[in-house]
């Protein structure tokens, strides 16, 4: 995997560590090419999270589960 | 209230929309996935001495949600998609693969994508590569968290995690183009293949 999309996963994943974070986000804010990868990779974080179906909770579900652990 | 109830109602049952989440796109049925979130929280007030308060319940949660579909879920399953990883052989896994699975969307396909095209590609995936996916990019577990959550070491979470989000960008790059949109660099691409060829011509 190239260096910089693996730096860049490592990031939006929590995995880097404070010093290797803030390094890359200097990369990005000086290097057109890794400012494209990360905005990428970004967006395309922010759309899965934001698209994925989350069904309703009914009150329902929650009464049973309570009414069941009262027991 | 005993201290247990305090515990289950003020730190387990906030996490009831990530679980309901989670077990509906590991079912793919609204009603299969309220009962496996109940059984969830019922295994959880079973067993809740086992839960030392303020650590981390949602990832307790999830393991309990796992382990109760793989034990009664996964047989039923209506779309049983599981695969052996050794099976997967190197999909997606070189550096050449990557480039070109990377999509190339425009900011406004991302926004007109609908909800429903983005969960048919997640509940497409087959189903290690689809947990992970959940758990990492949807509910935001780290790599740590998910290895414990299940039972893998985070190598291997690491590795499924990069195959699986190549193919979902296969993908939604797959209904982008159904709806219209050329990937540019593979458009560009053929233009220079055509051209070169008609000038050889």
């Amino acid at each position: 995997m190239d260096e910089i999309q693996k730096r860049v996963t490592l990031y939006f994943d929590n995995a880097l560590g404070e010093r290797e974070r803030n390094e890359l986000l200097e990369q990005v804010n000086q290097d057109p090419k890794c400012s494209k990868i990360f905005n990428k990779e970004k967006n395309f974080r922010a759309f899965i999270k934001d698209k994925v179906k989350r069904p309703d909770v009914s009150s329902d579900l929650i009464q049973n589960i309570m009414n069941k652990i009262r027991i | 209230m005993s201290e247990e109830h305090d515990i289950f109602e003020k730190e387990l049952l906030p996490h009831i929309n990530a679980l309901k989440t989670f077990a509906f796109h590991l079912t793919y049925d609204d009603e299969e996935a309220n009962d496996l979130v109940q059984e969830t929280y019922m295994k959880a007030h079973r067993f809740i001495d086992r839960y030392i308060q303020g650590t981390n319940a949602k990832a307790w949660l999830f393991k309990i949600l796992k382990n109760a579909y793989i034990n009664h879920y996964r047989k039923r399953s209506k779309q049983p998609t599981r695969v052996d990883f050794e099976d997967v052989i190197n999909y997606h896994d070189t550096d050449e693969n990557l480039g070109q699975g990377y999509l190339d969307l425009r900011e406004e396909l991302f926004s007109n994508m609908m909800g429903d095209e983005v969960t048919n590609a997640i509940n497409s995936l087959p189903i290690d590569f689809r947990t992970v996916v959940l758990l990492c990019d949807v509910e935001g577990f780290t790599y740590e968290e998910i290895s414990k959550i299940i039972d893998v070491p985070i190598g291997t979470v690491r590795s499924r995690l990069f195959r699986a989000r190549n193919m979902l960008k296969e993908k939604l790059k797959s209904y982008a183009e159904s709806r219209g949109y050329k990937d540019k660099r593979s458009q560009n691409k053929t233009d220079r293949t055509s051209k070169f060829g008609s000038e050889q011509e």
